[in-house]
């Protein structure tokens, strides 16, 4: 999760310029990973918990199709940095 | 006194000497050298630069000179210093102008760090500037040398300056290093413009350097706002294009285009957040300059129609 004082961000239109004060980058994400984060700025979560209420958010039915999308989209975030995924 | 007004004879005796400073933009240089063809060429393409006191503190120290060895006798040879060292292999001796300016740019990339530096060419109109970064097979020095000569002031042909927290252009106003078929086109669509002498077969080809415009001297204490980043790309044969881009992707191209901005880091982060914020942004190809120009100054017709 990150921290929420860690992340700058900017708003584009569709997308977000986000500078990561622990590495020094900066990243430009479109808006669903941007969400994700946001969620976890709330609080810490599952995946399973992330692709419920991402999917409740857009008004889209959570199956196996959507949940693989917000998965591969938090090991994105995590490859960035962005995010710390802890497996159980 | 500006370069044009001074005896060449006493300017020769200070450059040798204790050496002359002048300012370049927000930089004060301190120049020696013997090397008397480099300093005519000076005053010749910087007429309206002025002369300041040797004993405040410059930014660069520059020495320009010919090594003491016996290269010298058959192949004579100029070696740029900054603070007393070398940092590079010289160049022939008949080269030493383009040698000296190349070494200011690199002593501007590597030190400037007061600034968010892009590597663009900036011109100014009406008080609002606008940005034209570097990216390979954009053309930019040959544009920015065709819109100097269509009312837009010269900032700068090399550095975008950005000072951290104040979101204005910092100019400066040097020589445009035009090169190979440029040198060519340039004379042709602005004769009145002054080139120096031709460079041939330097590392990037034929160069020849165009002077900065007088009021681009003059002014370079005037600080302009940004207004427009275009991302320009040269195109053989293509009309003239201005498509608006998203301002995410501006940004991200900015960054990258930056010399200094990972250095920088958080401050660099907010001060292209804050430069984008105040610009509209565009992707350009063009081929004809005349019409290069005309379309880029439609940018300030269109901008004082909407305000």
């Amino acid at each position: 999760m990150p921290l929420p004082d860690s992340l700058l961000w900017e708003e584009w239109e569709t997308e977000y310029a986000i500078f990561n004060r622990s590495s020094g980058e900066t990243h430009l994400i479109n808006e669903l990973p941007a969400q994700i984060l946001r969620f976890l700025i709330e609080q810490p979560d599952h995946a399973s918990g992330l692709a419920e209420k991402l999917a409740n958010l857009c008004e889209t039915g959570n199956n196996t199709s959507w949940q693989q999308q917000t998965s591969d989209i938090i090991n994105n975030l995590a490859s960035l940095g962005l995010i710390e995924v802890k497996r159980p | 006194m500006r370069f044009g007004e001074l005896d060449p004879q006493w300017l020769r005796q200070q450059a040798k000497n204790g050496g002359i400073s002048f300012n370049t933009g927000p930089f004060r240089i301190q120049l020696q050298t013997q090397i008397m063809p480099l300093l005519e060429l000076l005053t010749q393409l910087y007429p309206a630069s002025e002369l300041v006191n040797n004993r405040e503190v410059a930014d660069f120290h520059i020495r320009m000179a010919q090594p003491r060895n016996y290269r010298r006798l058959w192949r004579p040879q100029a070696r740029f210093y900054i603070d007393g060292r070398s940092h590079f292999e010289p160049y022939p001796l008949d080269h030493a102008f383009p040698h000296m300016e190349w070494g200011l740019n690199y002593c501007i990339a590597t030190r400037a760090h007061q600034y968010c530096m892009l590597h663009s060419a900036v011109v100014a109109r009406n008080g609002r500037a606008l940005i034209l970064p570097a990216m390979p097979g954009s053309g930019k020095s040959t544009l920015c040398a065709a819109l100097i000569h269509r009312g837009w002031r010269l900032l700068s042909d090399e550095f975008g300056l950005v000072q951290p927290g104040k979101n204005r252009l910092t100019p400066l106003p040097r020589v445009i290093p035009l090169k190979n078929r440029s040198i060519d086109i340039i004379r042709e669509f602005a004769p009145e413009a002054t080139l120096g002498p031709t460079f041939p077969k330097t590392r990037k080809g034929d160069v020849a350097h165009l002077a900065p415009p007088v009021d681009a001297i003059l002014n370079q204490d005037q600080h302009p706002e940004p207004a427009w980043v275009v991302f320009p790309k040269y195109t053989p044969n293509a009309s003239s294009q201005l498509e608006p881009i998203p301002k995410g992707i501006a940004f991200i191209r900015l960054a990258n285009n930056a010399f200094n901005y990972r250095l920088l880091g958080e401050t660099g982060y907010k001060t292209l957040v804050s430069l984008i914020k105040s610009c509209k942004c565009y992707s350009f190809s063009y081929s004809d300059l005349e019409s290069a120009t005309q379309t880029l100054n439609a940018l300030v017709s269109k901008q004082e129609v909407a305000s």
